[in-house]
């Protein structure tokens, strides 16, 4: 079996008996070739007593730290196949994350995040509404896990509005145009979490006015950090586009730069599911042991899905909780989640880089 | 009691006055030992639950003992302090402003202080202490002679005044922080003390730790952890390199295997968060995959990872070796430990080994970089002897 094969089954079809038995096999088989095409990777694996042509447990598989994307280029594939390099919207001022991409895994990338989708807004494109300037496209620097986010979903989309100007103001008229064209039809709406609060929700609620979106599906992701210090829950988000657009269905996912694709989508019962393309552990940081069910810890992913770099296990900076396995109401099979924040940044002592605060 | 007057807003009083005086007093003055070792007695006396153990190191400091001691050691007849010193104090190392502003005074200067906006509760507590002596009528005149102000970084403007005040200026932290000050204009006549990066190394002797009893082993290694772990193995004098003596094989590697599980067992007391794991863990692939010198990498749970070097650089001092992370060595000659010294290496902790040797090896070899060899425990001693400079003197002018 190989990742073409993985991308056969349904999203939520695998079971975890036979997951884990699949993923021990075809994620040993890339920490081969990655610790075989990667110098950096490979090192520390064997630093790590990582030893190479042997199956390993899905536990058993090196966990790259997330910030290392930050700090090194981590490639597996020769420079000539590197078709896209992509970076992580690091806010001004901290490194970003590169992650190289070669065809197959840039296609794979695409085929995993429609795979998923698919299962919650159906077959048919639909119309697209994206809360988002589209200069996000266009200046090459902006090009970030956001411009790939809106990229990514585009493909569900039979025609698209940018609902935000350059100056990311509200174009009303532009968005009430588009969904008189819509009909009354299903509309797929896209955007970040908090760009949809502040520059969307926040706008029509100035504005006094409403949008008629009660048939439309709205996904959003990349966090709530923001959200959070201004203290907006996800019921307080939910019932705030409800009152402004009648919208019903409102749906976060969890995901990352590091494994674009792989998403984590929020089901009708308010659950992120694990899908068949990607698998998380919760590590407890004493030891790095794997936390029981319903234990909180910090989030470990991974995915066959991660050819071309050496990502297809990687130890995060978020915390979170396996709440159930196979038996979320919503019949999809698989882990469910709930991510609980970032590890909190703590008071480190010492007397380097002293005069902050 | 207080003096309102010409404070400004966005200043935060911790303890003492605004205005200062600026008459310098003779060093170790006795009305300033007796106010230092009263503070010593006040900290001594809080409840066991209000005494961190950086606390009770500063009360043990402070203890009249010690400063006649220091008296001994550094006082002068023909001294004065130099007026007014003005401390700028490092964020993450919470009582360090305590030290820098007793170490000004006992030089004989009235001292401002600024600490960072992010205080602890030690600083806190220290700050309500002095302020309860300062009320004392016999401490009245040292308000004049003590600010201890909190304000932002941001607050230039404060920078610039206070140190257009000052006649000397203390800054402590890191490079990036002295060379923001420099930019900071002072008065012709007034001198600067600036404490930039450093970092620390440690020797140790195999066959000493192999003789070592285990209750003897498991002290050395309590104190080992004292001198790293303590800060977070963050600040200058915590060791990051430890470099075995030079012995058979087998022998290095069995003192080096007994030392580090006697200090994985001492870790167990340290508050390992996510965070500093998750930071340690990212500076292991860090430095194990981009630095190509890494013969192996030991790991003791989470608690404590030990990287072996293929060969000692200055480069070492650059590793982001925090939260109990060490790189070692195994020297085939005594003296290779001199490869791993530059100007950034400030202290030298030793088990096992003279002294005097090392002290003679820094000046037989002429290395630009040790400012103290000190035995293994007492990394983050203060000494009146800092970065090689005796601060007592530096902060007083001596009548020629």
């Amino acid at each position: 079996m190989d990742y073409d094969d993985l991308l056969k089954i349904g999203p939520y079809a695998l079971g975890e008996a036979d997951k884990d038995r699949i993923y021990g096999e075809l994620l040993s088989r890339l920490t081969d070739r990655h610790r075989a095409h990667c110098k950096l990777y490979d090192r520390v694996c064997g630093f790590l007593g990582d030893h190479t042509n042997t199956t390993r447990s899905v536990e058993e598989i090196p966990m790259t730290p997330v910030s290392l994307f930050k700090q090194a280029d981590l490639c597996s594939v020769p420079p000539e196949e590197v078709f896209k390099t992509m970076t992580s919207s690091g806010t001004s001022g901290q490194k970003t994350s590169k992650i190289f991409l070669d065809r197959q895994t840039a296609a794979w990338q695409q085929l995993t995040l429609e795979r998923i989708v698919r299962d919650f807004i159906g077959e048919r494109r639909i119309p697209m509404l994206i809360v988002d300037s589209p200069d996000v496209l266009r200046d090459r620097n902006l090009f970030s896990a956001r411009g790939a986010g809106i990229l990514g979903f585009s493909i569900f989309g039979t025609k698209r509005c940018y609902a935000l100007t350059a100056d990311m103001a509200l174009d009303y008229n532009a968005v009430q145009k588009f969904l008189e064209e819509a009909a009354d039809g299903p509309v797929l709406v896209f955007g970040f979490t908090y760009i949809i609060w502040k520059h969307f929700y926040q706008a029509l609620a100035a504005l006094g006015k409403t949008l008629p979106l009660e048939n439309g599906f709205l996904i959003h992701g990349g966090g709530w950090k923001k959200l959070q210090s201004e203290a907006v829950s996800q019921e307080v988000f939910k019932k705030g586009l409800e009152n402004v657009c009648g919208i019903s269905r409102v749906r976060n996912y969890y995901g990352m730069a590091e494994q674009t694709g792989c998403i984590y989508m929020e089901c009708e019962c308010g659950n992120l599911h694990v899908s068949s393309y990607s698998d998380v552990r919760i590590r407890n940081m004493e030891d790095f042991s794997c936390c029981k069910n319903g234990t909180e810890g910090v989030i470990q992913v991974l995915t066959p899905m991660a050819w071309s770099y050496p990502g297809h296990s990687i130890l995060t900076e978020d915390k979170g909780i396996i709440l159930g396995v196979d038996n979320c109401p919503c019949g999809r099979k698989g882990k469910y989640i709930k991510i609980t924040g970032r590890i909190p940044k703590a008071e480190v002592r010492g007397c380097s880089d002293t005069y902050e605060g | 009691m207080r003096d309102n007057k010409k404070e400004m807003a966005g200043i935060t009083r911790l303890a003492g006055g605004y205005e200062l005086e600026n008459d310098p007093v003779k060093p170790f003055d006795p009305a300033t030992l007796d106010f230092l070792s009263s503070l010593s007695s006040e900290i001594r006396a809080l409840p066991r639950q209000e005494a961190s153990e950086e606390m009770k190191a500063l009360g043990f400091w402070l203890r009249r003992a010690h400063l006649l001691e220091l008296h001994d050691t550094y006082g002068r007849k023909n001294a004065l302090g130099l007026g007014i010193a003005f401390h700028i104090a490092p964020a993450n190392v919470p009582l360090m402003f305590a030290y820098s502003c007793a170490i000004g005074l006992l030089a004989g200067n009235a001292c401002r202080v600024r600490v960072s906006g992010r205080r602890n509760a030690d600083c806190e507590r220290l700050c309500g202490l002095i302020e309860k002596l300062l009320s004392k009528e016999r401490f009245t005149f040292m308000r004049r002679r003590i600010s201890i102000l909190g304000y932002d970084r941001e607050r230039v403007d404060l920078t610039r005044q206070f140190s257009s005040e000052c006649d000397a200026r203390i800054v402590w932290g890191g490079d990036q922080t002295v060379e923001e000050i420099r930019k900071i204009p002072l008065r012709p006549t007034a001198a600067e003390l600036a404490f930039p990066d450093r970092t620390a190394l440690c020797i140790l002797n195999p066959a000493a730790v192999l003789a070592l009893s285990d209750e003897e082993l498991k002290n050395l290694c309590i104190r080992f952890y004292n001198d790293t772990y303590g800060m977070d193995q963050n600040a200058c004098s915590c060791p990051r390199l430890i470099c075995w003596q030079a012995a058979e094989e087998n022998e290095g590697k069995r003192a080096s295997d007994r030392f580090w599980d006697a200090v994985a067992e001492a870790s167990k007391r340290y508050a390992l968060s996510e965070i500093k794991v998750s930071q340690k863990y990212g500076a292991l692939w860090e430095c194990a995959g981009l630095d190509a010198g890494i013969r192996q990498v030991r790991r003791w749970s989470n608690r404590l990872y030990v990287l072996e070097l293929c060969a000692v650089s200055e480069g070492f001092s650059e590793s982001r070796m925090q939260f109990g992370s060490f790189l070692e060595y195994h020297m085939k000659e005594n003296n290779e430990w001199i490869g791993a010294v530059s100007e950034k290496v400030q202290t030298l902790t030793f088990f096992g080994v003279e002294r005097d040797t090392l002290l003679h090896t820094v000046q037989e070899k002429r290395l630009r970089g040790i400012f103290r060899i000190v035995p293994v425990g007492q990394a983050l001693v203060m000494d009146l002897t800092w970065d090689g400079k005796d601060l007592i003197g530096c902060l007083s002018r001596t009548i020629g």
